[in-house]
């Protein structure tokens, strides 16, 4: 009877032929068929861990080269990061202070579909294709296949293109990217990620949040090593490798091939994707338009009389920047904070939408508002309020 | 209605996923065609191109994201476009249930009508559609 241990030994002897280092011109070479008609399957697998890099080098690969006859598959896996898809709010869709506190990074890719969560241990498979040869059920079903020859688990692929795990839950979620010759589906995989970490990351608060960004699917989801524990990267990355690279005729033998995106040829045009990729205008910037409607009650005591102050923010967010601002409040008259109010209405506009840029602005105003005791104290909470939207 | 359908469908054509007609005046609608929005899937987002454009032939003008992919939309011909079919922001699925009528993404001045050459007519083109 094979112990866990043994039967990792195992797989990772059986498929350690299967990989070998990549040579520094090997992309350019990528195209190279052996058979000038059929197509040839080949694989590749990223030493990087960095999320930017690995967009960026999945989208040089996706516009350098010619998939006519060729299908590539490319595996990756990242350090901790939320990747949204390219029409959503990521606002809505995380937690951007819990990100920020944590050295979580937040990435926008190019294709559509909902956030994803990623750590080491989530597997990233893209398949590139010409667009006639873009099937996403053959991928994951070639996915099922490689896993389940390997394992003894319950998978199967649903109607929006999800791989379940006993039926229930979600271990993969699609999304892909189709232009006029080529494109590509890519998925994720769960194997070991951190589930109370993923959990925090996505929870955002939707308070008042009210746009036509794309809504991610909420899921249940699971690991695939909570129903086999031998389920490794090594393992996984090598079981998947031989399924694809199998399609290939018997006189064609290829391994998957390890690459470094940082010091291959094209490393300099993958480094300028990967800076546009890495810019605010392009990860919050890209975000429909929102709109934020909040309320906010407090009361003010140590005064003459006891105070209740009401107030209503509406904010419109267009390409990221606070495109318009309105701030009503009800309860206490004073003409310093109806002042204040009015020069905050115009001097926001124009703002990126995040929270240093605002509280720098609102501390700004408060500071030279001539506003003392009760109505600096109600200032200040004026700005907690607006600030409680941008995290 | 019928007539004003019945007009549409006449003097369409194609290059693999679009449509353009053409009125006498030279402006070009163009939309997805039915092939394509089939294709897709459901509609969830639509990027349109800017009114006073200038783009050629096959420039990216727009994207639409739908229920399997994101999608960029390829301009068919040169010119400049003229107007946007704005209610797609708010019902970006009239892609899918009127690809070749309520649909319609854009409209463009054309700037040489010799380009309509590269496009092929709608029988030869729904004749083809098992090569895609």
């Amino acid at each position: 009877m094979m112990t866990s241990l043994m039967t990792q030994a195992r797989l990772l002897q059986k498929y350690s032929k299967c990989f070998r280092d990549i040579p520094q011109h090997y992309v350019r070479n990528v195209t190279r068929t052996l058979a000038t008609h059929s197509t040839t399957y080949k694989a590749l697998v990223s030493k990087s861990t960095n999320i930017h890099k690995n967009l960026a080098f999945e989208q040089y690969l996706y516009s350098t080269i010619d998939f006519h006859h060729t299908n590539l598959l490319f595996l990756w896996r990242n350090d901790p990061c939320v990747v949204i898809g390219r029409h959503q709010n990521p606002w809505v869709e995380c937690n951007i202070g819990f990100l920020q506190e944590h050295n979580i990074a937040l990435a926008r890719r190019h294709s559509g579909g909902g956030t994803v969560y990623h750590d080491n241990g989530n597997l990233n498979c893209t398949f590139f294709t010409a667009r006639n040869g873009y099937n996403r059920k053959r991928n994951l079903n070639l996915l099922v296949e490689a896993i389940t020859k390997s394992w003894d688990i319950d998978l199967t692929v649903n109607e929006r293109d999800d791989i379940i795990l006993d039926g229930l839950y979600k271990i993969s979620g699609t999304a892909a990217k189709l232009d006029k010759t080529k494109g590509y589906h890519h998925c994720t995989l769960l194997f070991n990620v951190q589930a109370d970490t993923l959990q925090e990351a996505l929870s955002a608060t939707h308070i008042g949040c009210k746009s036509k960004a794309t809504a991610s699917f909420p899921a249940r989801i699971a690991n695939l090593a909570d129903a086999d524990n031998t389920i490794t990267y090594e393992a996984l990355i090598a079981s998947v490798a031989e399924q694809f690279l199998a399609q290939n005729r018997e006189n064609q033998v290829y391994s998957a091939e390890w690459v470094d995106p940082g010091s291959i040829e094209g490393c300099k045009d993958i480094n300028k994707i990967q800076e546009d990729l890495q810019k605010w205008e392009w990860v919050f910037g890209k975000t429909p338009p929102f709109h934020i409607h909040r309320q906010f009650r407090k009361d003010f005591k140590g005064y003459s009389s006891h105070v209740q102050i009401h107030l209503d923010i509406k904010a419109e967010i267009v390409c990221g920047l606070v495109e318009k601002i309105q701030i009503n409040m009800k309860g206490f008259d004073s003409k310093n904070i109806e002042e204040f109010i009015r020069v905050l209405h115009q001097e926001c506009i124009g703002l990126q939408f995040r929270k240093h840029t605002l509280e720098y602005k609102l501390n700004e105003l408060l500071n030279t508002s001539h506003m003392y005791d009760a109505d600096m104290e109600i200032g200040n909470w004026i700005m907690s309020c607006i600030l409680d939207n941008v995290q | 209605m019928a007539s004003t359908t019945k007009k549409l469908l006449e003097g369409r054509v194609y290059n693999k996923y679009e449509w353009v007609l053409m009125d006498e005046g030279n402006t070009a609608t163009v939309g997805i065609s039915n092939h394509g929005q089939t294709q897709l899937g459901e509609m969830f987002h639509v990027e349109l191109p800017v009114v006073g454009d200038s783009v050629e032939i096959n420039d990216s003008c727009g994207s639409v994201e739908s229920l399997h992919a994101a999608t960029d939309v390829f301009a068919p011909l040169s010119g400049e476009i003229v107007e946007v079919n704005t209610i797609l922001k708010s019902s970006p699925n009239l892609i899918n249930k009127s690809p070749l009528n309520h649909g319609w993404l854009f409209k463009m001045k054309v700037k040489d009508v010799t380009e309509l050459g590269k496009l092929i007519a709608e029988e030869q083109y729904l004749a083809t559609l098992e090569d895609f």
